[in-house]
């Protein structure tokens, strides 16, 4: 937290204000006359201009500020929003982000063209070209203001403001001590001294906003220009009083931590709180602990259970505070993809609206990480394939813009995300002409539905007759089945004719804790994911014998192959006796893992393999016994491939 | 008979409240309150609101508050740096610096 570098923390404001921004801007496309969005978007584009000055990122101060004097003029109602605007502002807001993240070389002439088109959209609007009066050059400014009482206590000191007036050009500046209350009334921590200032010179109106950007908000400000320009100009603020909170104290309660880019996470002051608490009761744990370990009191074998008790109930509470602390709501995710929606809307020619629900359900902040770009997989899916032109659903008789709706909810240990569109359903005989034609299936092979549409994850499938730009280039269904593979998570997916697709992905809550079942093969203990697990059963010794050599097993007359894992590892030793099936599977898939001893349930706390172990495929990761020992944990994945791959090659031998 | 009311050392935001107390209580003792501010080190805004404020009050309870001596350097500093002395009334100069404007 201490000796923060400002240009991380301010990439980081930054990343969350052009958010905003764009949250504003894409609420406003739907609204184009509603002021506080304005008003919003407006506040955000200044906040990011005068911070950005302030931390040295003076390209993206320039560019923005022609956005934000675009904005103004709409603010003022001298030019309507229209959609064009939104759409360049839109742009210009990428482009800013370039901005934020580089020094700003080679962008300029990216940020001249939206410039141009800005000005395009602004001078369109206004229907005469009014470029000029906003930077009219006056001779000067006359200005009064005063700052909102609480300035003083919070830190601000006019004296500076008025030092930085100075500085601008030539400057008179009068004190007003006529709001101030009699002694009686008066807090003396606030300020009502007032001041007239004369400003002259060659000055824009935004340096003179520029010094007052951090007190803004709230404070008394009129500025007309001086003579011999007879145009009066009166800004009063503060703006309208239901507007957003301003950026730069938008929430007080997370504490603004120092962020830094990429591997932070904001965490709300009071559950920090409750883990301090339970550390301090740790302590008091520990102090007990040592007073028994130092003394010799009678009866300490009762104190030393209640103790280790104590720890064990201090221990899963920490556990499950420090769990919760990871957790980061959906909606940051979920804000993602309004902007992405509105851009296949535009580029498909659709309408679209985005519906999201449950948007406080929590996940942990790297399994959200890893979501964001199946998700986008699937949500592009769902408006490129899924959705028809307006004109194909009015004659399919429904409403002309399509709908795509997220949802997210907590279900047990699991979060389940949904992605459903009403769109035209998944084409049951193109993905079968698809899959014979790839010689996935037999032709006039009979499938379940369900095992039918399982087809798309398979690689390379994609049943989009055109490739379009956004998808159908077949890459793309078995990533996103991989990618929630990989976070021990299931996909599912349901299509009804006509009515649309529903996309389900199950993620667990966080990676770092799994309940497992502790098996012994040989002399090693190992951990097979409990999620993964369907049944345990015996393997006798004839059944043993018999099947050596044909590792399959009939299990509610279907064969399932198993694998002998006192083989795979070698352990070079003799099976036990009763040896156990464990069956797992992933998805339809199943597979059998033979075990010399099932051990029992246990959670596991997850230690990723050291880099010397990373292209280790069989195990997922080690875990720590009760007892020191360490037991391997079992990658399900590769496992229940590997068993499918034993399945082909017999089969292939006949 | 005047009050003399003596401030010391820093004069702040921090310390307005205290001096706020400290002139309200010798207003309200006596109608003569002169101010000895030549040994103030270090002030604020505040310091110069509410001194305003206090001969404000002062007027509307027919007393009188002044300075035992005009504004040491300092206090000056501060006005003109605040615009305090910019077109500064007659009032206001004789108030701070007795009548004659130091250069």
């Amino acid at each position: 937290m201490i000796g923060q570098d400002p240009i991380a923390a301010f990439r980081v404001e930054a990343g969350e204000l052009l958010e905003q921004i764009e949250q504003g801007l894409l609420d406003l496309g739907h609204r184009l006359d509603d002021r506080d969005l304005v008003d919003a978007v407006f506040r955000g584009l200044h906040t990011l201009k005068g911070s950005g000055a302030m931390f040295g990122f003076d390209a993206l101060a320039n560019f923005t500020h022609h956005c934000e004097t675009a904005f103004d003029r709409v603010r003022k109602g001298l030019a309507p929003a229209t959609q064009e605007l939104v759409a360049v502002i839109l742009s210009a807001q990428d482009h800013m982000r370039a901005l934020v993240d580089g020094d700003g070389k080679g962008l300029e002439a990216t940020g001249d063209a939206i410039l141009a088109r800005l000005q395009a959209a602004i001078d369109g609007a206004a229907g005469t070209p009014v470029a000029a009066v906003a930077e009219a050059p006056a001779q000067g400014w006359r200005l009064f203001f005063r700052l909102p009482p609480e300035a003083m206590a919070n830190g601000s000191n006019p004296l500076m403001l008025l030092d930085e007036l100075r500085e601008l050009g030539e400057c008179k500046i009068v004190a007003r001590t006529d709001a101030i209350p009699p002694l009686t009334d008066l807090v003396p921590v606030e300020c009502h001294i007032g001041w007239d200032v004369e400003l002259r010179g060659d000055i824009s109106r935004d340096d003179i906003d520029d010094v007052f950007i951090f007190v803004m908000d709230d404070m008394e400000l009129k500025i007309e220009a001086l003579a011999p320009e007879p145009a009066v100009e009166t800004v009063s603020l503060p703006v309208a009083a239901n507007d957003a909170p301003p950026p730069a104290e938008a929430n007080p309660a997370s504490g603004r931590p120092a962020a830094k880019a990429g591997e932070s996470v904001r965490v709300p002051a009071e559950r920090l709180d409750e883990l301090m608490d339970r550390v301090g009761e740790l302590v008091i744990v520990q102090s007990r602990l040592s007073q028994l370990a130092h003394g010799s009191a009678v009866g300490s074998e009762m104190a030393l259970r209640s103790i280790s008790e104590e720890i064990e109930r201090l221990a899963s509470e920490l556990r499950d505070t420090m769990m919760v602390l990871r957790m980061v709501p959906v909606a940051t995710l979920f804000g993602r993809f309004r902007r992405l929606v509105h851009d296949l809307a535009r580029d498909t020619g659709k309408t679209i609206d985005l519906v999201t629900e449950g948007e406080a359900t929590e996940v942990d902040k790297t399994v959200m990480e890893r979501l964001a770009d199946p998700m986008v997989h699937l949500i592009r899916n769902s408006c490129d394939h899924g959705l028809e032109t307006p004109e194909e659903r009015i004659a399919a008789g429904k409403p002309a813009s399509g709908q795509v709706r997220l949802s997210a909810h907590q279900q047990g240990g699991e979060v389940v995300i949904t992605i459903r569109d009403d769109g035209r359903g998944i084409d049951r005989e193109r993905v079968r002409a698809k899959a014979e034609a790839q010689g996935l299936i037999q032709p006039g092979q009979v499938l379940a539905d369900q095992e039918l549409l399982q087809m798309i994850f398979h690689p390379g499938f994609s049943t989009a007759a055109a490739v379009t730009n956004l998808s159908g280039r077949g890459v793309g269904m078995d990533v996103v089945k991989r990618t929630i593979e990989s976070l021990r998570g299931a996909i599912d997916i349901k299509s009804a004719p006509g009515e649309g697709s529903t996309v389900t992905l199950r993620i667990p809550l966080t990676l770092a804790i799994i309940d497992g079942l502790l098996v012994r093969v040989g002399e090693g203990r190992y951990v097979i994911p409990l999620a993964a697990v369907e049944e345990c059963i015996e393997l006798s010794l004839e059944d043993d014998l018999r099947s050596r050599g044909r590792s399959f097993i009939t299990l509610r007359e279907r064969l399932v192959p198993f694998l002998r894992l006192r083989e795979m590892f070698e352990t070079g030793t003799r099976p036990d006796p009763h040896q156990k099936i464990v069956v797992i599977a992933t998805g339809a898939e199943r597979v059998g893992l033979v075990v010399d001893q099932i051990i029992g349930s246990h959670q596991t706390v997850i230690k990723s393999m050291s880099a010397l172990h990373r292209d280790v495929t069989t195990f997922a990761g080690a875990t720590i016994l009760g007892d020191g020992g360490v037991a391997l944990i079992l990658d399900v994945v590769q496992l229940v491939t590997l068993g499918q791959h034993q399945e082909e090659r017999l089969r292939a031998a006949g | 008979m005047h009050q003399l009311l003596e401030l010391q050392g820093s004069q702040t935001v921090r310390t307005a409240p205290e001096l706020q107390r400290a002139l309200l209580a010798a207003l309200d003792a006596g109608a003569d309150v002169a101010l000895d501010i030549s040994d103030i080190a270090e002030l604020d805004l505040s310091f110069v609101q509410t001194v305003c404020s206090a001969r404000h009050h002062a007027v509307l309870g027919g007393k009188t508050l002044r300075l035992a001596r005009p504004a040491p350097g300092p206090v000056a500093a501060l006005l003109t740096r605040a615009g305090f002395l910019t077109d500064i009334t007659p009032d206001d100069l004789d108030f701070w610096f007795h009548g004659v404007l130091a250069q």
